[in-house]
């Protein structure tokens, strides 16, 4: 899934406002925004796929675990996608009379929507 | 009424006494870090933002010694964090960046940058022109540009500052005058602070309380006004009642009067009416009603009528709704009434103005006790800032001389160590001559010109410094031409000067006429007075190239060549500017060599042991003087 520069900005935002809270709050040093702010210049400016974000953000997250609320709701937005795909497909299916196929479609889903 | 003045002064003190401690350095640049990165992402600007949070914003407390906390900020902002004024933050920055620059050179040394190397220039020039009017003299008499004048005087700063021992000096000064802090007494105490806050809110309730007090006795005196005019006017002005009220005054003897007399009246024609009735009622007890009312058989009937006639007459008189008694009383009574209204209105109006007029004057007479103690204690707190001001515009004053200072102390010392040395050689020379003359000579070069002065500003010297009213009459002497004037005439005045051996005139004309003598202690002399005139004033190139081309001139130069420790000054100095020493020598004995630069180079280097490189190069190209 493709993910615009307006969203990866909303993103950055979001990164920024968090560590700033957390420097407020003696939670992070400015050692730790500063190499933030590197890791997130260094690759955002890459960042096409959501996936890609979702990697910058574990990796963000590992580092400084401020930073996991941020991912698991990306991850989640990533899931109802996903979701939506295979409803979209699993009806599409027993619509065409492929119970079956639709049948497998649903678990593929189910086997992987642990996320 | 009463005003209520309460002053709540335990909580102001208390708000006071809580005032948070001014914050440190680290925490300014991280509250600077936030602010900064939150006006980036208002502004929209994410990766401004990104950027500015990756910035290093780190407090360096060695780079800013105790400035922040030094520095004093007379007020806070709501949270408690200090608040500078214009003047403050000035002398904040002001002191920060003497620190950073002082702490820089000693932690680096001269700097690569040109920037960093200017503001060093700048900083210890003040040293250059108060210590060595001389040195400036010296750079600045020469017929080369501005720029190129300027590139020598950085050329000498250069060379000191690129000694080990200024660092140290300056080292010492910066940890001395950027660790002090502000005596005790320079605190405006906190009980003097909540007391002024106190004063403070009971001028403010108090000038609310007037306000109230003005706006109340306005609302009084436009109610007196209004239905009473003003009766003191001349003439007097009247309001709505004040026409009533003079009528009713007026009337007022003859409504009581007549009250009485109706009163009067009533009661006796109330108490014949009733006498009347009873008389009728019981006369009338048979009686029927004929057509005209009463009946005319009655006996009784014409007795009846009568009484009934004076009972009628008598109602009339008593109850008829205009001219009735009880009419008339109601009149009478009903002016009185109004009058007694109209009195007491106008009786409570005055009495509550007077009242409001005695507060206005009690709020007035604390408003300005409370003034009073307003300016003492605002005097006795100015005071107390304005001595904190002082003292921290010397600790800023101090710090910006850091670099300066340190500067001349180095300067200082390099004086006093070349004259130790040069003393002591001198003093070698006296000890060991036998021939009074040369020994009176050269006690006259040992101090003829001298005079001593105390110099330095972390480590006091007293250092020999020229003496110039008597440099400036020999100097003059010397370039004025033979016979009034030359180094023949400047050894006569030396060797005539007061002072043991005691010479004739007849020693010293046979002395002055022994070539050798002449010749072995005139180059020394002369050089050493042109030493100490270019310690105390320009040396122009025409007087360089005077001197250098007389026939005196080349004993000078010769002796000024023997000064074996410039020599070796000037060698190394050409070494360091990619020139081989060999060169040096080898353009000393060339024909139709420059002179009046040699001899200026010369004397620099004996003088000041260094002299601007770019001397030096023009010396050795011959494109110069």
């Amino acid at each position: 899934m493709t993910i615009t520069a307006n969203y990866i900005k909303h993103i950055e935002r979001e990164i920024i406002e968090i560590s700033l809270n957390a420097l407020e709050k003696n939670e992070l040093t400015e050692e730790d925004l500063k190499n933030i702010a590197e890791t997130v210049l260094e690759t955002s400016g890459k960042i096409a796929l959501h996936d890609e974000l979702l990697t910058m953000l574990e990796g963000l997250a590992v580092n400084w675990p401020i930073f996991s609320n941020t991912l698991i709701l990306e991850k989640r937005k990533k899931l109802e996608e996903h979701k939506g795909a295979v409803i979209d497909s699993v009806l599409g299916l027993a619509k065409s009379g492929q119970i079956q196929e639709a049948i497998a479609v649903a678990k593929s889903f189910t086997n992987t929507n642990a996320l | 009424m009463t005003t209520e003045v309460k002053p709540n002064a335990e909580v102001t003190q208390r708000a006071i006494l809580e005032t948070k401690t001014p914050v440190t350095p680290a925490e300014l640049l991280r509250k600077n870090l936030v602010i900064e990165t939150r006006k980036k992402l208002d502004e929209g600007d994410v990766q401004g933002a990104l950027v500015n949070m990756g910035l290093r914003h780190e407090a360096d407390d060695k780079y800013t010694g105790n400035a922040d906390t030094v520095i004093s900020a007379q007020k806070t902002d709501k949270e408690g964090n200090r608040e500078w004024t214009g003047d403050e933050k000035v002398r904040r920055d002001e002191s920060i960046n003497a620190i950073k620059l002082a702490n820089g050179f000693v932690e680096k040394g001269w700097p690569v940058d040109a920037i960093e190397q200017n503001a060093l220039i700048d900083a210890v020039k003040p040293a250059l022109a108060t210590l060595w009017p001389d040195a400036k003299a010296f750079f600045e008499d020469t017929a080369i540009s501005p720029a190129v004048r300027e590139a020598r005087v950085k050329d000498f700063i250069e060379e000191q500052l690129k000694n080990p021992k200024v660092r140290e000096l300056v080292q010492q000064l910066l940890e001395q005058r950027s660790g002090k802090k502000p005596p005790p007494g320079l605190e405006v105490p906190m009980e003097l602070k909540a007391k002024a806050k106190e004063v403070e809110i009971l001028s403010d309730q108090n000038s609310k309380a007037k306000t109230r007090v003005n706006s109340e006795l306005t609302a009084v005196n436009g109610d007196l006004s209004r239905e009473y005019g003003d009766p003191t006017a001349k003439p007097p002005v009247g309001g709505a009642r004040w026409a009533d009220l003079q009528a009713l005054r007026a009337n007022r003897g003859k409504n009581v009067g007549d009250k009485a007399a109706f009163t009067r009246d009533i009661a006796s024609k109330d108490a014949r009416l009733a006498q009347l009735l009873r008389s009728r009622d019981s006369s009338g007890s048979i009686v029927s009603k004929g057509s005209d009312g009463w009946s005319k058989t009655d006996t009784r009937g014409a007795s009846f009528k009568v009484i009934q006639g004076e009972i009628d007459a008598l109602t009339k008189d008593l109850d008829d709704p205009t001219d009735g008694l009880r009419a008339k009383l109601r009149g009478a009574d009903s002016e009185l009434a109004k009058l007694a209204d109209y009195e007491r209105d106008l009786a409570e109006w005055n009495a509550e103005k007077k009242r409001l007029e005695g507060e206005r004057q009690t709020l007035i007479d604390q408003g300005n006790l409370l003034g009073a103690n307003n300016t003492l204690l605002k005097g006795e707190i100015r005071d107390i800032v304005n001595a904190r001001i002082n003292w921290e515009k010397q600790y800023v004053a101090d710090l910006q001389s850091t670099m300066t200072d340190g500067f001349r102390d180095h300067l200082t010392d390099q004086l006093r160590q070349a004259e130790v040395a040069q003393k002591k050689v001198l003093e070698e020379q006296i000890a060991s001559t036998i021939d009074p003359a040369e020994k009176k000579l050269l006690e006259g070069m040992a101090g003829r010109w001298d005079q001593r002065k105390e110099s330095g500003v972390f480590r006091k010297r007293e250092v020999t410094v020229a003496n110039k009213a008597q440099v400036d009459i020999d100097y003059a002497l010397l370039m004025t031409p033979p016979p009034k004037g030359g180094p023949e005439i400047i050894l006569r005045k030396m060797l005539e000067a007061t002072g043991a051996p005691a010479m004739t005139t007849a020693e010293i004309d046979a002395k002055l006429a022994d070539k050798a003598f002449v010749d072995k202690m005139q180059g020394d002399v002369i050089t050493k007075l042109l030493e100490r005139r270019l310690d105390t004033a320009k040396m122009p190139e025409a007087d360089l190239k005077y001197i250098a081309e007389s026939s005196w001139g080349e004993a000078t130069i010769q002796a000024a060549l023997q000064n074996k420790d410039a020599l070796k000054k000037l060698e190394a100095q050409m070494r360091e500017l990619g020139l081989s020493a060999g060169t040096m020598h080898e353009m000393f004995s060339k024909k139709g060599v420059k002179k009046g630069l040699l001899l200026g180079i010369l004397l620099g280097i004996i003088t000041f042991g260094v002299v601007p490189g770019i001397m030096v190069k023009e010396f050795i190209k011959g494109e110069a003087i």
